[in-house]
């Protein structure tokens, strides 16, 4: 794709995720108007006092409650989208997804130990979930790899995962059970919610976010030579082992740290990366960034209703991305077979 | 330019490849015939540095070849291999492109040299009309000329090739063959090939090597290899040897052993 379609591609989206994220801010049990929410963001971004017409009661709605937890959505929503695309390039497999490869289960078992135990904690402050869940997500990802046959194939990728996933699952639920105390917090990472999610969580995730993205972005030309194969990728003077395994432990960590904050929430990363190739074509110089700057539009808006939908009960999010994303991962699957 | 020596390779306890020699001198082609399972991707494989030999040595211009990094090698060796591309999503454009990997340093970007360079050669092998489209729409024949392209933006010194015309009708065969014989002639590339076509290979190549089991059976010019019992040796078949007479290189003449049989019991 040539710089000036990239850049209009990416304006576009942009000032689609901007409308979004002021429109998400607006609607609730509260009504605020869409003027209100940009003066206070703006006051707060630029200026330390507020306009003498907003209502304080108001500014504490957007500026504490809803904003901090659209800009969440929409940072979770970037970067499974972002792991989505790594995995997809790496395994050479359309169907590859952190939540179908189980990688997401192993995040979450991770982060249920952390939270359990608080082994570490006094050590680690902040990052010690994030933490548990890069390990438990590497776990997965090499029992997954281990599992599946060398070619990877879809199959047997998909098994595996399958796999993974009944296995992390099994301690979720067993750590569930068990756990009277901590069940609330516990049960967001079996069905993902951004419920009671504040600044501090946004402040561990964009980091995280900015940072896998410009990686991700920087070696989007060797994913793109690893798709045409590792053979062709070793002539082209590639270190294929190494970037390989750099990307893997990447795209892992930006789902565990995702999955740390907002649970397990399926089919981003499938579903995003794939509207986007179909968009735009499959040089990831462009997916990259559009999938990041889609999967956080589609996630603000997922939030959006899970938030409304049964007003004033919430949905878990996972449930409105698995409602969208598993009929596309099953057209996907049909298409496989017809080659 | 290429020196190998002693090359020894084995796939767990099996002997692949005893001791192989290659010399290639500056502009040379070296064809590297031989029948199934003796040995030839596995020797294009040590060439390229795509694997290491367990015994032995490879210099490349006075270098070793391990002493490369694996940028700095991929801009002196290109190799296009015997399976090609599976099913990829990119545009010929984009692919061609890639060959321009071994000299890009900062982050993605195509300089122009980059973009001139590949419009040059998707010109040279003529599937410029092409540039847009997706790779997977292609025929076989074009398919192989958009390979060779990103082959030769990586502006090789030294071109690897196995089996380059698998695949392909007599048409695209010559046409493949051909354009790599013009470039070859006009900037002093070597080329070393496996082929499969014996005839092809007495056509194109200056220097052939038979190898049989992991061994060198005999190597030289065409016409010093390629005799009747050396034949009948490495690939058991018995051929009538001719002389091309355009070109005056031994080209071979199978006669089908059963059908004769058959038409015996007629008469």
């Amino acid at each position: 794709m040539s710089w000036h379609r990239l850049f209009w591609w990416s304006g576009g989206f942009f000032l689609c995720f901007l409308f979004s994220i002021g429109l998400a801010v607006t609607l609730g049990s509260a009504e605020i108007s869409m003027v209100t929410v940009w003066k206070i963001i703006i006051a707060h971004l630029f200026y330390d006092t507020l306009p003498t017409d907003i209502d304080v009661a108001e500014d504490a709605i957007v500026w504490q409650l809803r904003l901090p937890r659209v800009i969440l959505a929409a940072a979770v929503g970037a970067s499974l989208a972002i792991a989505g695309v790594i995995f997809q390039g790496i395994l050479k497999n359309p169907l590859a997804d952190p939540y179908i490869l189980g990688i997401s289960s192993g995040a979450a078992t991770g982060a249920v130990i952390a939270i359990l135990t608080g082994w570490g904690a006094l050590v680690l402050g902040k990052w010690t979930v994030p933490l548990y869940a890069f390990c438990g997500a590497s776990l997965a990802l090499l029992l997954v790899l281990r599992l599946a046959d060398k070619k990877l194939r879809a199959e047997t990728l998909i098994l595996s995962g399958v796999v993974i996933q009944a296995l992390f699952g099994s301690f979720l639920t067993f750590s569930l059970t068990i756990s009277k105390d901590e069940f609330q917090r516990i049960h967001y990472w079996l069905m993902g919610s951004f419920v009671l999610r504040d600044w501090e969580h946004v402040f561990i995730l964009l980091p995280v976010l900015g940072a896998s993205f410009l990686v991700a972005w920087r070696f989007s030309r060797e994913l793109n030579l690893l798709g045409l194969g590792d053979r062709s990728a070793i002539h082209l003077g590639m270190n294929v082992g190494r970037i390989r395994l750099g990307l893997l432990l990447l795209a892992s960590f930006v789902t565990a740290v995702a999955v740390s904050i907002a649970g397990t929430i399926g089919f981003v990363g499938l579903v995003i990366p794939h509207m986007i190739r179909m968009l735009t074509g499959a040089d990831h110089r462009s997916l990259i960034p559009l999938s990041a700057l889609a999967g956080a539009i589609f996630m603000v808006w997922g939030d959006t209703a899970a938030r409304l939908l049964l007003s004033p009960r919430e949905l878990p999010v996972g449930v409105i991305t698995a409602f969208v994303g598993a009929p596309f991962f099953a057209l996907l699957l049909k298409k496989q077979q017809k080659k | 330019m290429l020196k190998a020596e002693g090359l020894v390779k084995y796939y767990s306890s099996r002997m692949i490849l005893d001791r192989i020699d290659v010399h290639v001198k500056r502009g040379e082609c070296l064809g590297i015939v031989g029948p199934n399972g003796s040995g030839k991707s596995t020797l294009v494989k040590l060439l390229s540095g795509e694997e290491k030999a367990d015994q032995g040595e490879i210099w490349l211009d006075g270098r070793k070849l391990t002493s490369y990094k694996p940028k700095e090698r991929a801009q002196k060796i290109a190799v296009l291999a015997q399976d090609g591309l599976g099913e990829i999503p990119f545009t010929v454009e984009e692919v061609v492109l890639m060959g321009r990997y071994p000299y890009q340093t900062k982050w993605w970007w195509n300089s122009r040299r980059d973009r001139e360079l590949a419009q040059e050669m998707m010109r040279f092998t003529g599937i410029e009309g092409y540039r847009k489209s997706p790779l997977s729409i292609l025929s076989g024949g074009e398919r192989q000329r958009a390979i060779i392209a990103k082959a030769l933006v990586q502006e090789p010194e030294l071109l690897l090739l196995d089996e380059p015309t698998t695949y392909l009708d007599i048409h695209y065969q010559l046409v493949i063959l051909d354009l790599l014989h013009q470039y070859r002639m006009e900037n002093q590339l070597t080329v070393i090939m496996v082929l499969h076509d014996l005839n092809l290979a007495a056509q194109y190549c200056d220097q052939i090597m038979m190898i049989k089991e992991g061994r060198i059976w005999t190597k030289g010019s065409p016409e010093e290899v390629f005799q009747i019992e050396a034949i009948d040796r490495v690939f058991e078949v018995e051929p009538i040897i001719l002389d091309h007479p355009k070109w005056h290189v031994p080209q071979l003449l199978l006669s089908a052993k059963r059908h004769l049989r058959k038409q015996e019991k007629i008469t």
